[in-house]
């Protein structure tokens, strides 16, 4: 066996490196990117085994050479041979190779923006439905401006809104929270996630204006006091039907309600 | 909303003022004055000031009076129910230590507290979970 090309990460994305036997020295080198390293056997076949719970390296690729090979690289060094080829490199060749580069990366760029964009949108129309199956379902057993901010919305009429709510939720589910939401994509509209969205839902909607910003923070200030009413109510109602002579607490809450109001 | 709080209060003016009765009936005297004291308070600070269901207390507290004649154990508690009687209709008249003050229960700190600081844009497993205020709401108002 003359070297080991590996793979580190999932089906979707990660890194590929290599080792190679240097027969001369009897030792391992490790090659990845522009990095050349000398590696102990034992790890070289660690990282190559796979399927450890643990690593997501594994081996995709053992090269092996014929004696031919093998006799004529017993008296050459590997690692002087094979470091820092890419820098040997004629300039139109590496200019090309950058060019090259450069459009992969924006059609890759661009690819994994229209499968976000279709992940979100698919995210966006499931919530959607399963939003409408819970109204008809729940209707007449639950009061559902109280389940959350988008039926609140929904029940105040404030469509627009509740839709703008719900593809935000799409995007954070998508993304993560930490990735900040629609706000984040909305605000760099060379984004090219932002341009995948324009495709499916109008930049009126996309984009929220400060007075849009405000009319919602407004909506949901105001679910949170209903929350807040609801919870007041239902310890109320749990208070008096528990021990209808400790009705103090009860009161004492009620009365808070009052003067919040 | 406003409904839901005032029909609250209105269901629990009633069901105190039956109590009251049973506890009368069953010589609990003290029971009973504390109990319609809290539907007495109920009237004259939470509902308007000429709500039927405050005229329906008096009368009915009329009612406990009477019954409550007949009853030696309870019979000397008719000042106190002719004091709430009083209370109920001249509210104008009522001293602060008659009312309640506003006091949020400590159990429900932790719950405000959630509600503060939750970010609503973010989906939560709200109707997968029983614990949720609305599936909460509706259990207890069952």
């Amino acid at each position: 066996m003359h070297a080991i090309l590996i793979h580190d990460g999932t089906a979707e994305s990660g890194h590929y490196y290599s080792f190679i036997y240097d027969r001369k020295q009897d030792v391992w080198w490790r090659f990845s990117d522009v990095n050349v390293s000398m590696e102990i056997e034992e790890v070289v076949f660690r990282e190559a085994f796979g399927g450890q719970t643990a690593s997501t390296k594994t081996a995709y690729s053992l090269i092996y050479i014929n004696e031919f090979c093998k006799n004529q690289l017993e008296s050459k060094s590997v690692a002087p041979f094979l470091m820092g080829k890419f820098m040997n490199v004629s300039g139109d060749l590496r200019n090309k190779i950058t060019v090259d580069n450069n459009t992969f990366s924006q059609q890759y760029e661009r690819y994994m923006a229209s499968r976000t964009g279709e992940a979100i949108r698919r995210r966006f129309n499931d919530k959607k439905r399963a939003i409408a199956d819970s109204k008809k379902n729940l209707e007449s057993l639950l009061h559902l401006p109280l389940i959350n901010i988008i039926f609140h919305l929904d029940f105040e009429k404030k469509l627009v809104f509740c839709e703008w709510v719900i593809l935000n939720q799409a995007v954070y589910d998508e993304l993560g929270v930490q990735a900040g939401g629609l706000r984040t994509i909305i605000a760099d509209k060379n984004n090219v996630l932002y341009r995948e969205l324009e495709t499916s839902f109008k930049t009126g909607f996309l984009t929220m204006s400060p007075k849009d910003e405000s009319s919602l923070e407004v909506h949901k200030r105001a679910f949170k006091e209903e929350k807040r009413r609801y919870c007041i109510v239902a310890f109320s109602l749990k208070t008096f039907s528990d021990d209808i002579q400790n009705w103090k607490p009860a009161h004492n809450a009620i009365q808070y309600l009052f003067e919040r109001n | 909303m406003d409904t839901l709080l005032n029909d609250l209060i209105k269901v629990y003016v009633l069901d105190s003022l039956t109590t009251t009765m049973q506890l009368v009936v069953s010589q609990q005297g003290d029971a009973a004055v504390r109990t319609l004291t809290g539907a007495a308070i109920a009237c004259y600070q939470f509902l308007p000031r000429d709500d039927p269901i405050t005229l329906q207390a008096i009368k009915y507290t009329l009612r406990i009076i009477d019954v409550g004649k007949k009853i030696p154990a309870i019979a000397s508690l008719k000042s106190a129910f002719e004091l709430i009687i009083t209370k109920m209709k001249r509210p104008d008249r009522l001293e602060r230590t008659d009312l309640v003050q506003a006091e949020l229960p400590p159990v429900l700190h932790p719950e405000f507290e959630d509600i503060r600081t939750k970010n609503e844009e973010i989906a939560d497993a709200e109707l997968w979970n029983t614990d949720s205020l609305c599936y909460r709401y509706f259990n207890i108002l069952h």
